[in-house]
């Protein structure tokens, strides 16, 4: 019996995460640019994205918990699409490493701002720091690949 | 027909041909390259630029991160502009760089006061025009501009930037733009950079329908591409000029260029528009608009809108007891069940004996414009907490109210001048309310010609007719509604009734408001001022006959409902299968069924089953079920949160059957006091606060959230005032923990007994016990836990 009920309640709530999928303002926008050996990226789903967040948590926890499960997605393939941007760009000697966003590793998170400032992202693209060093809107990220030319890889 | 008005092009282009170099601020220029500015300024007006704009671009407190004196360097910037000898020299006051809230963290008041700064510069060092570009935010827009209206007496051009779908980066789009502008009364607006002239054409012929003021084009040179580590653009002069001829012939009249264009653009643009002649006026609009900062709403007769009534403390002693505390949660519910439910504007009132109006009143307009996008009616008899108000509320609001008094139109119309907005005017006076609709319109014009003093025309104004009861005067709807029609017809004016004044002392109310709904929307109203889970056009013979005056002393109607018809309201539908059983109940919220859940409930209600017992035997061990699932790792958060939805939407039914005669839900709070939990300050991340409360209630703790961002000061105070025996505290990053010691700190320094527990995605238990946090919980349902421990100590 609470076998069927799990399953059952894993059922619901997959269907209501699917159902937020449609509804969800998602329109992804990012900029990148190269300078060097670095290849910089800056994605947001923007202001509209945190609006619909806050109206939906208002009145539910769980609409708040999908919505920023699919917030996450969202932004993650973003990233991915710009670093597909970057690669096709390349020369044929040339590879991309996997990006990095500060705050992971020994990047410190004020480095966020840097990136901003480099793509001019705060007037392409909405994005900016708090006075407290968050990145606004909620969902945007930063992030930098290296980029490698073959004979360094042997 | 008029002369077109020339501005310039761009400033940061030319200085970077001029050797300034990347990542170097151009307003430092002033002081170290003044030469190098009036050169810039000197090409355009020569170019043929009537119109320069001063090197005062990053000109911000917020944004500048030199070292000189930000005013002195404004001022340096004008005078050097003035040195070019254009006909105008304007300060330039672009976005500070930060977002302002609900989106960031930057407040209304902070990014006001910092635009100050520059104006106030500027107005000492002699400008002639303030010049807001490149907005992207209408509130951002907005603090601009009152900074040069409060500061100055400068005329203002604003200009805003837009993306390829004419929309800002908030998502308002162009009309909700001019709704704003139109009302905050500038001298000229438009749009610049983003877009390349071509791209900016069908804006233009958009904002013609709405604008009565100058277009202000001032388009980039096309899309910028980078060429060997250098941007550039696509459009030379001489495609530019053509290109801005179209937006001429849109509507534009006063042209310049921004991003990538030169003398030489200018110069183009102004050759080819020699000898034509610029439209002097667009269209006016004359309908009667309101907006927030993403959508407009319009006033028309017969459409009777919903202006949503529920975030009014007026005999609801739980919004009282959410004002009093700082509980923002209450309200935030509120406005989106109201929207949800279909009205289009909510009221918003603070008026609570014992509270501080003003602020209580600036706090719950900025939470509500963080969750609805509808525009708000400003509802408040202090003048005090209107201007505040209407400070820094998003878009043009209503203004609820004026009247005929000529007190109350000295106090309320220049801070509509002031601030925007649409004056809701009570048709009543120093002498009370007419009994006639003569003596109501006779206000009405009265209050017309005053508002006309102030520039205020027909369009700004919705008259409200006054509903009274119509069980102390059989032809108090009879006048109303002639009112209401009279209005419409010979002021053409718009109309609002708050209609459910009308049913005061008699039984099924609702019956009585539906039908006065009805009826005054079919005489023309505009709009009702009701609760829109209830309102709708709907009317019974026999109510009609209470409202027509012909039921005497209501007694036909009073004799219907003595049989108990309360309300029409649907019967739940009875499900096809089982009878409702606790256990159907049950397995409802376990599987996260929220619909169910909710019927059931209902359903138990129905067939006599005792609200407590459905809560006790039904709802909580459903819960627990789920939680303790939870713990053992078989269920995960999405289902538990699933099942607090469900949980609460069946507590929801129960709710409504424990009703006290005071029509407001009856605690069923397990324990005496109350838990507070807050996000930070400096942390604007609040899904898991937001999680946590969620459970935390559903468990049936009394929870006060203080929301977000929120100062040490406030939860401290909060706490000792309350009598918390619990205080939660969240915070995401790294850079904002700080903060939670801090407030610990002063809680332990103020003698504030409560038990701290900290939770957050840096956070462990470690870093917890550091701060002098009492508790760490890992997640929403560890907190449940520790607050059942304490709960059982109290």
């Amino acid at each position: 019996m609470p076998e069927k009920l799990l399953e059952e309640a894993e059922n619901a709530a997959e269907k209501r995460k699917a159902q937020l999928e449609k509804e969800a303002p998602l329109e992804p926008r990012g900029v990148w640019m190269r300078e060097g050996m670095k290849a910089y990226l800056c994605g947001t789903l923007g202001q509209q994205f945190d609006a619909w967040q806050r109206r939906l948590s208002a009145l539910s926890a769980a609409d708040a918990y999908f919505s920023q499960q699919i917030g996450l997605e969202a932004i993650e393939k973003k990233m991915d699409a710009l670093e597909e941007e970057v690669k096709a760009t390349l020369l044929a000697s040339e590879s991309l490493s996997p990006r990095r966003s500060p705050g992971y590793g020994n990047m410190p998170l004020s480095f966020s701002g840097e990136i901003i400032a480099k793509l001019n992202a705060t007037k392409i693209l909405g994005v900016s720091l708090t006075a407290s060093g968050l990145m606004v809107p909620s969902k945007s990220v930063t992030a930098i690949c290296e980029i490698k030319r073959e004979e360094e890889n042997g | 027909m008029g002369e077109f008005l020339f501005l310039d092009g761009a400033f940061g282009t030319m200085a970077q041909n001029a050797g300034l170099l990347p990542g170097e601020d151009p307003f430092e220029w002033n002081a170290k390259n003044p030469q190098g500015v009036e050169a810039i300024h000197k090409s355009y007006v020569e170019a043929g630029a009537d119109v320069v704009l001063a090197n005062t671009f990053g000109a911000n407190p917020l944004k500048y991160r030199g070292k000189n004196n930000l005013s002195e360097l404004v001022k340096a910037a004008i005078r050097t502009a003035k040195l070019s000898n254009a006909k105008r020299v304007a300060i330039d006051i672009g976005p500070s760089g930060r977002l302002l809230k609900p989106a960031g963290d930057l407040s209304f008041k902070e990014a006001f006061e910092a635009f100050s700064v520059t104006v106030k510069a500027g107005v000492e060092a002699g400008a002639d025009l303030a010049f807001v570009e490149t907005m992207g935010d209408t509130r951002e827009l907005k603090a601009a501009i009152l900074a040069v209206k409060e500061n100055s007496n400068l005329p203002i051009y604003a200009t805003v930037s837009l993306d390829e779908n004419g929309k800002l980066l908030t998502g308002a789009d162009v009309e909700c733009v001019s709704v704003l502008l139109e009302s905050l009364d500038v001298d000229a607006y438009g749009f610049n950079c983003g877009l390349g002239p071509d791209k900016m054409e069908e804006f233009v012929r958009f904002l013609r329908a709405f604008s009565s003021k100058r277009i202000i084009v001032k388009p980039n040179a096309g899309m910028p591409r980078m060429e060997g580590g250098r941007t550039v653009f696509s459009q030379g002069p001489e495609e530019f000029a053509k290109l801005v001829l179209r937006l001429v012939d849109a509507g534009a009249s006063i042209v310049g260029g921004c991003c990538g264009t030169t003398p030489e653009h200018i110069k183009a643009v102004k050759n080819l528009l020699e000898g034509k002649t610029a439209e002097k006026k667009n269209f006016k609009r004359s309908e009667c608009v309101v907006s927030s900062g993403t959508s407009v709403v319009k006033l028309k007769p017969y459409s009777a809108l919903v202006i949503g009534e529920r975030i009014n403390p007026t005999g609801k002693k739980a919004l009282k007891e959410a004002y009093k505390r700082g509980d923002t949660a209450y309200v935030l519910r509120e406005a989106v069940k109201q929207i949800d439910d279909g009205a289009e504007i909510l009221d918003i009132n603070c008026g609570v004996p014992g509270i501080d109006e003003s602020s209580t009143l600036e706090g719950v307009v900025e939470s509500v414009q963080s969750v609805v996008s509808s525009p708000l009616q400003i509802d408040t008899a202090n003048a005090e907490a209107l201007g505040r108000a209407l400070f820094i509320v998003n878009g043009k609001a209503l203004v609820n109210s004026v009247n005929g008094k000529q007190e109350s139109m000295d106090g309320v119309f220049p801070l509509v001048k002031r601030y925007g907005g649409t004056v809701v005017a009570l048709c009543l006076d120093e002498n009370g309310i007419p009994s006639t609709s003569q003596g109501r319109i006779d206000i009405a014009r009265r209050i017309l010609d005053e508002g006309a003093k102030y520039g205020l025309k027909k369009k700004d104004f919705v008259f409200d007719a006054l509903t009274l009861a119509v069980s102390a005067d059989p032809t108090a709807a009879v006048v109303t509604l002639e009112t209401v029609k009279r209005l419409t017809e010979e002021l053409g004016v718009n109309t609002v009734l708050g209609v459910s004044n009308v049913s005061f002392g008699l039984p099924n109310r609702p019956a009585l408001n539906n039908a006065m709904y009805a009826l005054a929307k079919r005489a023309g109203l505009s709009a009702a001022i009701a609760n829109p889970s209830l309102i709708r056009e709907e009317v019974s013979d026999l109510a009609l006959d209470v409202l027509l005056g012909r039921d005497e002393g209501c007694q036909a109607w009073i004799d219907a409902c003595s049989g108990g018809c309360e309300t029409s309201q649907s019967l739940p539908p009875q499900s096809a299968g089982d009878a409702p059983t606790f256990e159907t109940l049950m397995r409802a919220i376990e599987k996260g069924l929220l619909g169910d859940a909710k019927q059931v409930a209902a359903q138990l209600l129905l067939i006599g089953t005792e609200p407590l017992k459905i809560i006790g035997e039904g709802i909580v061990p459903a819960l627990e079920n789920v939680g303790l699932r939870f713990e053992k790792g078989e269920a995960f958060l999405p289902q538990l949160l699933m099942a607090a939805d469900a949980a609460g939407a069946a507590f929801g039914e129960v709710r409504k059957s424990l009703k006290t005669v005071e029509g407001e839900a009856s605690s069923e709070k397990r324990r005496a006091h109350p838990i507070v939990i807050a996000t930070v300050k400096g942390d604007i991340h609040d899904i898991g606060k937001n999680i946590v409360r969620a459970l935390l209630e559903n468990y049936g703790f009394d929870v006060i959230d203080l929301g977000r961002d929120v100062e040490p000061e406030k939860i401290v105070e909060t706490a000792l005032s309350s009598g918390a025996f619990m205080i939660g505290l969240s915070a995401l990053m790294t850079t904002t923990v700080g903060a939670m010691g801090e407030t610990i700190c002063l809680a332990k320094e103020r003698g504030v007994k409560a038990k701290f527990c900290v939770g957050g995605a840096v956070l462990t238990q470690e870093y917890a016990s550091s701060i002098g946090a009492d508790y760490y919980a890992k997640d929403a349902m560890r907190t449940v836990r520790i607050a059942e421990e304490l709960g059982d100590m109290s």
